[in-house]
C-alpha cells in the first residue's frame, strides 16, 4: 500500500497549493482606498464615479424589495448608465442580512449595495462591515431619514396602519386610536402579525415603560389572533376570517383597495414607521457602481419609479400617490440601532405577551 | 472433479455462532451425479453454496476441475461468475422482467467473451429444446406454469455447457406427479449430458432414485457416503438408518457369529442374525435395524425356531401395501408386507427376519460420531 | 486430473484486479463521496454549536450554553410533545390515506386507476403555502367553505371543523404528504406476487384479514422506511405549524430554530444544539429500522418464482370501490384544487359568488407569466430536479446494494450517514452548506451547483428509505442466479438489480424531483443572479402580497408537473415486469 499513501499526500499538496492561490484571487478594494471613494466630496464626484464604473461594468444589489419593483428600477438605472450591468438578489430582509454577513465572514465579497429594512442593513453595519458614504442626495432628507454617522440614508417607507374588513366592521366602529383597540367589542378579533416586535418596540420608545406594559398587557387580554406573515394576514381580512388588524403596511392595503376590496384602513396616530434604507458593504467589488446607484435611487427621479411602483417614498420633495399613504398623519420612524441593542428584551417581551397570550 | 476437503463455514448470529459445516469432505467424480441429502438445518446447502462460490468457506479447500477455487490456508477465492458452473435455484431465480429467450441467453452475453448473436440464437435453441421448451422463447418468463419455470432454470444452468451443475432442491416446489416426471427426466437429461451433478435435497426418494453417490449430511457433519443401496442397505450409523425410510431399530448385545458372515444379536425379545460392522466383537452394544419391509409375518409354525411372537395391532391399507403395527412385548415393530394380508388387531402371528438385510450399528454414546 | 499432490494441482492466485473485487472498490468510493456530502455540513454545524453568536465583528466565545439550553429547558417539554404528537399523527394519517390507495390501484381491478395515481400526486406538487392556505379557505371555522356548506346543509348553528387545532395541523400535513407513503407503498405492492395474498383468500380470510396479514405484513420494510421518513418529516416541517399552529397557540420544536436563527444576533450554535436533538431521534429511528428489517429474506416479495402480477377481482366491489375513491379525492384533493383556481382567477379572495364571478380575470397568469427571468428559473428548477432526483436514485440504489446486501464490514455506518441529512432543518443545511463552500476552495457558491449539492444532500435519505426497502423485497438468489450465470457485479447490477428496482427508483425519482422543485428553506440562502429557482420565485410572490398570482403559478406549476408523473408512470408500466 505505498503506492497509495503516495497518492494521498500528493493530493493533499495539491489541494493545499490550489487552497492558497484560490484564496488570493478575488481581491477587492479594501481599508483606505474604499473609504476614500465612498467619502470622495470634490466636485468632479461624478465624472469619476462614471469612470470607475465604466471600468467596472457590473453591479449587484442586495435587497428585500419585491422583484417586480427591483426590476423596472434597476431598468432604469441601466438605461441611464448602460454599461453597468446590474444583478439583483432579492430575498427576505433578515435572510438578505444573513446571507451578507455570512459571506462576509467566509470572506466571500459579492454585495455592492444593500437595501433593505433599517434593521436588517443596521445588523451588516454593527457587524463592522458597513462602510460610511457621501451622497449629495442625502441633504434633502430629514434627520430622521438617515443615518448620522453616514452609513445609511432611507429610500422608502412601510407604515403599520389598522386595516378592517368593510363587511364585517363598519366605519362607525373601525379604531381610530391606540386605545379603541382595547375597547371589549375587539375582543377576539384582533389579527396581529406574528414577527412584528419592531410595533411593540417603538410604541415602547414612544410611550415609555409603563403606559406602554399596560397597554400591552390589556392587549394581550383582548385574545389577539396570531398569523404568520403580513400577506396572510391582509388576505385573511379580506376574506373576513380576520376582522381587523394594526399591523398592516398601508401601502398593501391600498393596492387591494383599488382592486376594490373590501378592505379600508386608517393610521393610529403615531403610526409605526419602518424604514427601508441603502447601505454600501464596505469591500463591494464594484463600489463607483455602488455609488451611482445609490445617488440613483435617493435622487427625485429614482424615488418617483418607487412611487409609480405604489411605495411610499422616503425623498419628502416627492409625494405619494396617493399622497394620503405618508401626508395627514404623523409617524414615529425607527432608529435601526437602538431597536437591534434592545431586540432581545423586545422578542421577550412580544413573545410572552402577545404569542402566548392565554386563550 | 469436484474435491471438497475439510471445509469448515461457521455463521455468527446475534445469540452466538451457529457451525454450518464442520469438517465437510467429499469427492464427486467425472461426470457422476452426486446428491447431498440431510435434514433442514444439516448443511447441505451451505455446502453446496460454498461449492457455487456464494458463501465464503471459513475453512478448509474446494476444488473444481483439478483447480482450487477456494482454500483458507492459501487465501484464495475466486468468485461465483469466474467458476464454470451452472446452478438451479430452489426458487427457480427467473428473471421476470425477460422473455424466456433473454433468460437463457443472459449466461452467454454476460460473461467475459461474447458470442455472436448467431451463436446465442443456437446454444439457446438448443438448450431450450435439451428441457423441451422450444417454441416458448419469446414468452416473458412470468407467463410459465411451474414445471415450465423449472425447466427454464435448467436450460439457463445448462446453456454455457459448464464442468458442474448444481441443484438446490429444484423440485420441492412440484406436485407430487411432476416431481416423479421431473426425476426421471433430469436423470436421464444428466446421463446423456454426462455432466458432472452436485443435487441437494431433503427428499429421501429423489436421492435414491437419480443418484450415483449419497452424501447423507446432519448437522454439518456426513453421516455416511454411499450408493444408494448402500445408504439404504448398510446404514452406517443410528442417524442415517433412522432417516432414510422407516426403520425398526431393536437394541441388543453381540453374542457370536453364526455361519454365512452374520452374527447373532441377542436382544430382550429374542435373537437376530445379521451383519454387524467390521469392528463388531461380542458383548459389544448395538442396535439392530431392520427394514419393515424385511420382516416375515406367518401365523403358524413355519417361520422357525428362532421366530419372534408377536401381536398385530394397527393396519392400514395402503393399496400397493399394507402398513401393520406389530408389538413384541413392550417394542412396536413396523411392518410391510404384500397387501393380500388381512390378519386384524390383536390377532397371534410369528416374526422372522431376513438376517442377511439387518444391519447391526453401533450404539453411540450421546455425542459421538462415527463418519 | 484427479492427482492430489499440490504440484498437479493448479492453483490459480487471482489476479490484482480480483483481488480489489469492486465489492471492495465501490463502497469505499461511495462512502467517501456519502461522507463528504453529509458528513462535512453536520460537522461545521457541530462545531459551530460550542461558540456563542458572532457580534459586531466579534468572534463567539467558546461555551456549553447552547446544550445546556437546548437539552435542559424544561419549558420545552410541552412543545417536544408538541411536536411529537404532531409528527406521529401526521405519520398515521399519511400512511394510512397513501397506503390504502396505493393498495386500490396496485392490488385490485377498480375502474379509473391510472387517473387516482396522477389525482393522488397532487397534494405533494402543490406548494406548501398554496395548500395550507386552500384548506384555511375551506376549513377555516369563520370563513371556511366547507363548514359553511355543511352548516347550510345540515342546519347546524356552529361550524363542524376548526382548522386552528392539532386535529387541523394533523390534517393538512398528513394530506400534503401522503403521496410519499402513496409513492413507496404502489412501488412495493406493484411487485408483489399475488399468489402470496390469493393464498390468503382462498384459506377464508376475508379481504380485509388478507390486507392486514399478507399484503401489510410483507411489506414492513416500505411501511417502516415510510413511516421514518414521514415521522421526521413532521418534526422538521416549518409552515403549517407558523401558518396554523401558531393562531392555535401549539408551539413546536422547529419554531424554535428558526426563532434561534432569525432572532438578532442570529444565533447558530443554539440552533445547531436543537437539531442535535433531532439527530438522536433520526440516529434511533434508523437503528430501529434496520434491527427490524435484518432478517431481510424474511421480506422477499419479488422472488424468481416466476410470479404473474396481477390484480385481486373485487367483482361487484369495484365499483363501489370507485365510487368511493373518487369521492374521497374530491374531497381530498379536488376541493383545494377548486379552490386555488378560484383564488387564481380573482383579483382578491372572496366566496363564491354572483358579484365574484364579475370579477374573474387572468391578470395573475399574465403576471407569471411577464415576471423577470421566469423562464430561467423554470429551466434552472426543472434541471436541478431532474439532475438530483437522478444522481440521488443512482447512489442510492447502490448505495442500498452495499447496506442491504453486502458483507463489508461497517456499512451500518454507510446507511446512517445516507441518512444523516434528516436531521437538518432546509435552513439549517442552508447556512451549514454556505459555511462549508465559503471555507473549502471548491467554487461552487453563488452557482447552480451549490444548488445541486444541496438538493442531492437533502433528499439522499429519501432515495435510500425508497432504494433499500426495494431491495430488500428482491429475493437475493435472482442476483445469485447472474452470478451463478458468470455475470460480474457491474453488469448484474445494470441487468437484474435495476430493472427490478425500477418501479421503486421512478418513485423515488418523481418524489425528488417535485420536492426539489419546491424546496425553498435552502435554496433561499443559495440561490444567486444565473441561479434562480422557481420555489424562490413563489416565495417572493407570497412575501410581497400576491398570493393570488402566486396560486397561478402554482397550479401552472401542478399542471407541468402532473403530466410528467403520469409520463413516467406510463413509461414504467411499458418497460417494467409484464403485467
Amino acid at each position: 500500500m505505498r503506492i497509495g499513501r503516495l497518492k494521498i499526500w500528493t493530493a493533499a499538496a495539491l489541494v493545499l497549493v490550489w487552497a492558497l492561490v484560490a484564496v488570493q484571487a478575488g481581491a477587492t478594494p479594501v481599508g483606505s482606498s474604499m473609504a476614500a471613494i465612498a467619502m470622495y466630496k470634490g466636485a468632479d464626484r461624478q465624472a469619476r464615479l462614471e469612470a470607475g464604473a465604466r471600468q467596472e461594468g457590473a453591479l449587484m444589489i442586495y435587497t428585500s424589495m419585491d422583484l417586480e419593483e427591483s426590476q423596472p428600477i434597476l431598468e432604469v438605472f441601466m438605461k441611464k448608465y448602460p454599461y453597468i450591468r446590474g444583478e439583483v438578489y432579492r430575498a427576505p430582509g433578515e435572510d438578505v442580512a444573513q446571507k451578507l454577513i455570512t459571506e462576509y465572514r467566509g470572506r466571500k465579497y459579492l454585495a455592492d449595495v444593500f437595501e433593505g429594512t433599517g434593521i436588517d442593513v443596521a445588523k451588516m453595519i454593527k457587524e463592522t462591515y458597513g462602510q460610511a458614504f457621501f451622497t449629495p442626495r442625502a441633504g434633502a432628507y430629514p434627520r430622521q431619514a438617515k443615518d448620522p454617522k453616514g452609513f445609511w440614508v432611507a429610500t422608502r417607507y412601510n407604515i403599520l396602519v389598522a386595516a378592517w374588513n368593510t363587511n364585517v366592521v363598519s366605519d362607525a366602529d373601525s379604531p381610530r386610536t391606540y386605545e379603541d383597540l382595547l375597547n371589549p367589542r375587539w375582543r377576539g378579533r384582533i389579527g396581529i402579525e406574528a414577527t412584528d416586535q419592531v410595533w411593540l418596540g417603538t410604541l415602547l420608545e414612544l410611550w415609555g415603560e409603563a403606559k406602554a406594559m399596560e397597554f400591552f398587557r390589556q392587549l394581550s387580554a383582548q385574545q389577539p389572533l396570531i398569523r404568520t406573515g403580513h400577506t396572510l394576514l391582509a388576505e385573511l381580512i379580506v376574506a373576513g376570517e380576520v376582522p381587523m388588524s394594526p399591523t398592516i403596511y398601508n401601502h398593501r392595503s391600498e393596492r387591494l383597495k383599488s382592486r376594490r376590496a373590501p378592505i379600508d384602513w386608517r393610521p393610529l396616530q403615531p403610526a409605526v414607521a419602518i424604514p427601508h434604507v441603502i447601505g454600501l458593504p464596505n469591500r463591494a467589488p464594484h463600489p463607483h457602481a455602488a455609488l451611482l446607484f445609490i445617488d440613483f435611487l435617493l435622487s427625485r427621479e429614482g424615488q418617483q419609479e418607487l412611487v409609480k411602483l405604489g411605495r411610499i417614498p422616503a425623498y419628502p420633495l416627492v409625494n405619494a400617490v396617493p399622497a394620503y399613504l405618508n401626508q395627514g398623519f404623523s409617524y414615529k420612524v425607527i432608529d435601526p440601532s437602538t431597536f437591534l441593542d434592545k431586540y432581545q428584551r423586545y422578542d421577550a417581551l412580544w413573545q410572552d405577551m402577545i404569542i402566548r397570550a392565554r386563550r | 472433479m469436484v474435491k471438497v476437503q475439510d471445509l469448515v463455514k461457521v455463521y455468527r448470529t446475534g445469540r452466538g455462532s451457529v457451525v454450518a459445516c464442520d469438517r465437510v469432505s467429499f469427492e464427486v467424480e467425472d461426470g457422476r451425479f452426486f446428491t447431498l441429502l440431510g435434514p433442514s438445518g444439516s448443511g447441505k446447502t451451505t455446502t453446496l453454496r460454498c461449492v457455487a462460490g456464494l458463501e465464503r468457506p471459513d475453512g478448509g479447500q474446494i476444488e473444481l476441475a483439478g483447480t482450487v477455487v477456494s482454500s483458507d490456508q492459501h487465501g484464495i477465492f475466486i468468485p461465483p461468475n469466474r467458476r464454470d458452473i451452472g446452478m438451479v435455484f430452489q426458487s427457480y431465480a427467473i428473471w421476470p422482467h425477460m422473455t424466456v429467450f433473454d433468460n437463457v441467453a443472459f449466461p452467454l452475453r454476460a460473461g467475459g467473451h461474447r458470442p455472436s448473436s448467431g451463436e446465442v440464437m443456437r446454444r439457446v435453441s438448443q438448450a431450450l429444446s435439451t428441457v423441451r421448451l422450444e417454441g416458448l422463447q419469446d414468452r416473458p418468463a412470468t407467463k410459465l406454469s411451474g414445471g415450465q419455470q423449472q425447466r427454464l432454470a435448467l436450460a439457463r444452468a445448462l446453456v454455457r455447457e459448464p464442468t458442474l451443475l448444481l441443484l438446490d432442491e429444484p423440485l420441492s416446489n412440484l406436485d407430487a406427479k411432476l416431481r416423479e416426471q421431473m426425476r426421471l427426466e433430469l436423470r436421464q437429461l444428466q446421463r446423456t449430458l454426462r455432466i458432472t451433478t452436485l443435487y441437494v435435497t431433503h427428499d429421501q426418494i429423489e436421492a435414491l432414485a437419480m443418484s450415483n453417490v449419497v452424501a447423507v449430511m446432519h448437522e454439518g457433519r456426513i453421516m455416511q457416503i454411499g450408493t444408494p443401496r448402500e445408504i439404504y442397505e448398510r446404514p452406517a450409523n443410528r442417524f442415517v438408518a433412522e432417516f432414510i425410510g422407516s426403520m425398526n431399530l431393536i437394541p441388543g448385545k453381540i453374542a457370536g457369529s453364526v455361519e454365512g458372515g452374520l452374527w447373532r444379536v441377542e436382544t430382550p425379545y429374542g435373537s437376530i442374525a445379521c451383519v454387524v460392522p467390521p469392528d463388531g466383537r461380542p458383548a459389544t452394544d448395538v442396535l439392530v435395524s431392520v427394514r419393515p419391509e424385511d420382516i416375515v409375518v406367518v401365523d403358524d409354525d413355519s417361520a422357525g425356531k428362532d421366530a419372534w411372537d408377536a401381536s398385530i395391532g394397527q393396519v392400514v391399507f395402503l393399496g400397493e401395501s399394507v402398513d401393520c403395527r406389530l408389538a413384541v412385548g413392550d417394542l412396536e415393530l413396523r411392518a410391510r408386507l404384500h397387501p393380500s394380508f388381512v390378519k386384524r388387531r390383536g390377532d397371534r402371528v410369528r416374526l422372522s427376519f431376513r438376517a442377511d438385510r439387518c444391519v447391526a450399528i453401533r450404539l453411540e454414546p450421546p455425542d459421538t460420531e462415527t463418519a | 486430473m484427479n492427482g492430489t499432490a499440490p504440484a498437479t494441482v493448479r492453483v490459480l492466485r487471482p489476479s490484482l484486479r480480483a483481488r480489489l473485487p469492486v465489492q471492495l472498490l465501490l463502497p469505499a468510493g461511495i462512502a467517501a463521496i456519502v461522507a463528504y456530502l453529509t458528513l462535512l455540513p453536520l460537522i461545521f454545524l457541530l462545531y459551530g454549536t460550542f461558540f456563542t453568536p458572532t457580534v459586531g465583528g466579534q468572534a463567539g466565545t467558546f461555551t456549553l450554553q447552547n446544550y445546556l439550553r437546548a437539552y435542559t429547558d424544561r419549558s420545552a417539554l410541552p412543545i417536544m410533545a408538541n411536536s411529537f404528537v404532531f409528527a406521529v399523527g401526521t405519520m398515521v394519517v399519511s400512511l394510512v390515506i397513501g397506503t390504502m390507495l396505493a393498495w386500490i390501484t396496485e392490488r385490485t381491478n377498480t375502474p379509473l386507476r391510472g387517473l387516482f395515481f396522477a389525482v393522488s400526486l397532487v397534494p405533494l406538487i402543490i406548494p406548501g403555502i398554496l395548500f395550507t392556505l386552500s384548506w384555511i379557505f375551506l376549513l377555516s371555522p369563520r370563513i371556511g367553505l366547507l363548514n359553511l356548506w355543511i352548516m347550510r346543509l345540515l342546519g347546524l348553528s356552529a361550524p363542524p371543523f376548526d382548522i386552528y387545532s392539532i386535529g387541523g395541523m394533523i390534517w393538512v400535513e398528513a394530506l400534503h404528504w401522503s403521496p410519499i407513503a402513496y409513492l413507496m407503498m404502489s412501488a412495493a405492492f406493484r411487485s408483489m406476487d399475488p399468489s402470496l395474498e390469493e393464498a390468503a383468500l382462498m384459506s377464508g380470510s376475508g379481504l380485509a384479514g388478507t390486507f392486514y396479514h399478507v399484503t401489510l405484513k410483507l411489506n414492513v420494510p416500505t411501511l417502516l422506511g415510510a413511516s421514518l421518513l414521514l415521522f421526521l418529516r413532521g418534526l422538521e416541517t416549518f409552515e403549517v405549524p407558523a401558518i396554523i399552529g401558531l393562531p392555535a397557540g401549539i408551539h413546536v420544536f422547529t419554531s424554535r430554530i428558526y426563532l434561534a436563527i432569525k432572532s438578532y444576533p442570529s444565533d447558530f450554535g443554539l440552533a445547531g444544539s436543537y437539531s442535535t436533538i433531532l439527530l438522536v431521534m433520526t440516529l434511533t429511528g434508523i437503528f430501529l429500522y434496520g434491527r427490524i428489517t435484518r432478517e431481510a429474506s424474511r421480506f422477499a416479495t419479488i422472488t424468481g418464482k416466476g410470479f404473474r402480477p396481477h390484480v385481486i377481482d373485487l367483482g361487484i366491489w369495484k365499483y363501489t370501490m370507485a365510487t368511493l375513491i373518487v369521492g374521497y379525492l374530491a374531497v381530498m384533493v379536488v376541493l383545494p384544487m377548486f379552490v386555488l383556481v378560484w383564488n387564481s382567477v380573482l383579483p382578491f379572495y372572496q366566496r363564491p359568488s354572483v358579484q365574484a364571478l364579475s370579477m374573474l380575470t387572468i391578470d395573475n397568469y399574465t403576471f407569471v407569466l411577464k415576471l423577470p427571468k421566469t423562464t430561467r428559473a423554470v429551466i434552472n428548477s426543472v434541471g436541478l430536479s431532474m439532475g438530483s432526483a437522478t444522481i440521488v436514485m443512482v447512489m442510492t440504489s447502490v448505495i442500498a446494494w452495499i447496506t442491504v446486501r453486502s458483507r463489508v464490514p461497517g456499512r451500518w455506518l454507510l446507511d446512517n450517514l445516507t441518512s444523516l441529512p434528516l436531521i437538518f432543518p432546509g435552513i439549517v443545511m442552508g447556512v451549514a452548506l454556505i459555511w462549508v463552500y465559503l471555507t473549502l476552495p471548491i467554487p461552487i457558491y453563488g452557482t447552480i451547483w451549490i444548488l445541486l449539492v444541496a438538493y442531492v444532500t437533502r433528499y439522499l435519505p429519501y432515495g435510500m428509505r425508497t432504494s433499500s426497502a426495494a431491495l430488500l423485497q428482491v429475493h437475493r438468489e435472482l442476483e445469485e442466479a447472474a452470478e451463478t450465470s458468470g455475470a460480474s457485479w457491474g453488469r448484474t447490477f445494470r441487468s437484474i438489480i435495476l430493472p427490478l428496482l425500477q418501479p421503486a427508483l421512478l418513485a423515488g425519482w418523481i418524489y425528488v424531483v417535485i420536492v426539489s422543485i419546491r424546496e425553498l428553506s435552502s435554496s433561499i440562502l443559495l440561490w444567486g443572479p444565473g441561479a434562480e429557482v422557481l420555489s424562490v420565485y413563489i416565495f417572493d410572490l407570497w412575501q410581497t402580497g400576491h398570493p393570488q398570482e402566486l396560486s397561478a403559478l402554482g397550479l401552472m406549476l401542478v399542471g407541468f408537473l402532473l403530466v410528467l408523473a403520469m409520463v413516467l408512470r406510463a413509461l414504467s408500466q411499458r418497460y417494467g415486469v409484464q403485467h
